[in-house]
């Protein structure tokens, strides 16, 4: 593994300010706080953690809807984090998006033709009409769906459908790298499972890298080569999907983990969970030292003073300070 | 004699666009202390079953057919002879011996009345007691759901809680009076993981300690295999398969439910085959096909399920599954 990554998020952070009226006292969400993380070319990332922690944010920041307060964002070599106007747009051509509700994420008034050619317009991959309504076509075949298809409009599908038509979309451009964020979690089982396949088939012919964001752990672990695990806006475990699922490190992975119902009455009924206390604090006022630190079944009296800097354990990186050497 | 016995079930709803046939002859019956998962994609029909039996259809829906017995007592809307008799009789039981605990605990609670107030409603309601008397089971029922300082939060409003939190309060009004049965509709589809973990807890705590039978609506089936003794896979608005919790994971007999075994991950195991889903979608009910419902998306399709509804057949006295795959009246391909 000598390749270069593909994406290099260093310390990367998002704040949003939220305070409430000029007088009132400063507010500030750390929604990203000082996250890092590689993706290889052809890889899937991984990024799991429950609602609040910043998934979607990271995401979305990538992808430049948002812009970062610090930090970096290297795709392909280069530092994308403060890019403006036709460099910007040159970016989005490489890097699509697929987002969570299928239902709000298409526009009701527009075809499926419209829909799928309205990335090459703005991009101006392809100069005639013919040239695009052929690929947009083709990409409905890549997808699953039928040439006929092209005429109708987003209400006349069903879920997985719809969300076929956003991975079309999402392809228009030819791009390198998806960012995934829930795709299925809107899904039926049947039809999930659909739709993974689908996503592992075109990274393969297309030689894609995606960053996949999901709550949902088994289908993260199916689908990654690397899963990241936030907490409160923190990475504090990043690692190979099995290992990380069979020897997790951190206390929060462990107890997250163990929160995963099995598919398996015999083992989902013999499984003793680490059930965990209290809920995600508010990131607008996050524990001081470890974010995990006031659920942290093994947290000392360090841990809710200093903050852990990532450690490298084995191929892994952990921020805990009971992996401190 | 089971505590809840549905025989023959059918639902219709009346739109604009036709009939729409929800469910059609569901029968299962369940004990005390006994915790009954139903599984289905949406659309399947498994929430539908649930309001008739409570009987909070919506204004287009109708039971056409069947009958429901829950502890001892007919409760069938065609038991009573006009529709008042039966809110009158259904309002006695539900929140009562029978309780539904909804899944969006955002939409359920009242936004402008406190905590407290919801949680005594229904304890006065069903019980001739003071309200000083109520809100101290009021108390007790929050301590019981595990929300610490109950007594400063009984006086707050839904929007101080957050998402698992109203969850257990949602649980705690279902608990209110002690019921025979509660119903749980995806209690735990609109929570993380952890709190998922925590609220599941709860309802299997609970349901130990008062024998209440618990019915189990999800479509996930880790969560079923943690908590249900037996489960019922539900199609097309129909029960195909219905077993034992080993029965239905370790020796399914429907191919819907093999293929839905299939398409989800044990994530236990490091498996790098691709998933194998079932290909196209649930069928319009609209115009439900003649046959059986699965007869579109079964790879094992024959001639004779395109036509005619297949029935059950038993392979042992808790498990039952509508397929003519096993039944030796049907021509082998």
């Amino acid at each position: 593994m000598s390749e270069k990554p593909i994406l290099s998020v260093k310390h990367l952070k998002t704040y949003f300010d939220v305070t409430k009226g000029i007088f009132s006292p400063k507010q500030i969400v750390k929604a990203v706080d000082d996250v890092s993380f590689d993706v290889m070319p052809n890889e899937t990332f991984g990024l799991v953690g429950e609602s609040g922690c910043g998934k979607t944010t990271l995401g979305r920041t990538i992808v430049k809807l948002y812009d970062p307060v610090d930090g970096s964002i290297e795709f392909e070599g280069q530092d994308i984090a403060k890019i403006k106007g036709a460099k910007l747009k040159a970016f989005r051509k490489d890097m699509q998006m697929i987002f969570q509700d299928p239902y709000a994420s298409l526009n009701p008034r527009m075809t499926v033709g419209e829909i799928i050619k309205e990335p090459m317009i703005i991009h101006e991959i392809y100069k005639t009409e013919e040239e695009r309504e052929a690929r947009a076509v083709e990409l409905l075949r890549i997808v699953g769906l039928k040439p006929d298809h092209i005429r109708r409009y987003p209400a006349e599908f069903s879920g997985g459908q719809r969300q076929r038509i956003g991975i079309a979309r999402a392809l228009a451009v030819n791009p390198k790298f998806i960012v995934c964020d829930e795709p299925i979690s809107a899904l039926d089982a049947s039809i999930q499972a659909q739709v993974v396949n689908l996503l592992e088939n075109i990274q393969k012919e297309m030689n894609l890298s995606y960053l996949f964001i999901a709550h949902d752990l088994s289908m993260v672990k199916h689908i990654s080569d690397k899963i990241g695990v936030m907490y409160l806006g923190n990475m504090v475990e990043v690692g190979p999907s099995n290992d990380v699922y069979h020897r997790p490190l951190h206390p929060y992975t462990v107890a997250l983990l163990s929160a995963i119902p099995i598919p398996d009455p015999d083992v989902a009924k013999s499984k003793s969970r680490i059930v965990l206390e209290g809920e995600i604090p508010s990131p607008i006022n996050p524990p001081s030292g470890c974010p995990f630190s006031t659920r942290c079944p093994k947290a000392t009296e360090r841990c809710r003073r200093e903050r852990p800097k990532p450690i490298q354990v084995g191929d892994r990186l952990v921020a805990c300070l009971l992996y401190e050497k | 004699m089971a505590l809840l016995e549905v025989e023959n079930l059918s639902t219709e709803f009346f739109t604009d666009q036709g009939t729409v046939k929800a469910v059609s002859d569901v029968s299962f019956s369940l004990d005390a202390g006994e915790a009954l998962g139903i599984v289905g994609e949406s659309g399947s029909g498994k929430s539908q079953t649930m309001y008739t039996i409570i009987g909070l259809l919506a204004g287009n829906g109708k039971m056409t057919e069947g009958k429901v017995t829950f502890d001892g007592q007919d409760i069938s809307r065609s038991s009573f002879a006009t529709k008042k008799d039966y809110e009158e009789a259904m309002r006695k039981i539900r929140g009562n011996t029978m309780a539904m605990i909804f899944q969006d605990p955002m939409t359920f609670l009242n936004p402008i009345l406190k905590i407290g107030d919801q949680l005594i409603e229904p304890i006065m309601n069903h019980k001739s007691v003071s309200r000083a008397e109520a809100e101290k089971q009021a108390l007790h029922l929050m301590e019981m759901v595990g929300i610490p300082s109950a007594e400063k939060r009984i006086n707050q409003y839904p929007f101080e809680f957050s998402g698992g939190m109203r969850q257990r309060i949602v649980i705690a009004i279902a608990l209110a009076n002690n019921p025979k049965l509660i119903i749980a509709d995806e209690p735990t589809t609109a929570l993380d993981v952890t709190i998922q973990a925590q609220v599941l807890e709860l309802i299997d705590e609970l349901r130990k300690e008062s024998n209440s039978a618990v019915i189990m609506i999800t479509h996930d089936l880790g969560v079923v295999a943690k908590l249900c003794h037996r489960i019922a896979i539900m199609y097309g608005g129909k029960i195909v398969e219905i077993g034992t919790d080993k029965e239905i994971f370790y020796d399914a007999k429907h191919p819907y439910t093999q293929g839905l075994l299939k398409c989800i991950t044990n994530p236990e195991e490091d498996s790098e085959e691709p998933l194998t889903p079932i290909p196209g979608s649930p069928p319009d009910l609209l115009n439900p096909p003649a046959g059986c419902p699965f007869v579109d998306r079964c790879e094992k399709a024959m001639r004779v399920c395109k036509d005619y509804k297949p029935e059950y057949t038993n392979f042992s006295s808790t498990h039952q599954c509508a397929c003519w795959l096993n039944d030796s009246r049907a021509v082998k391909k």
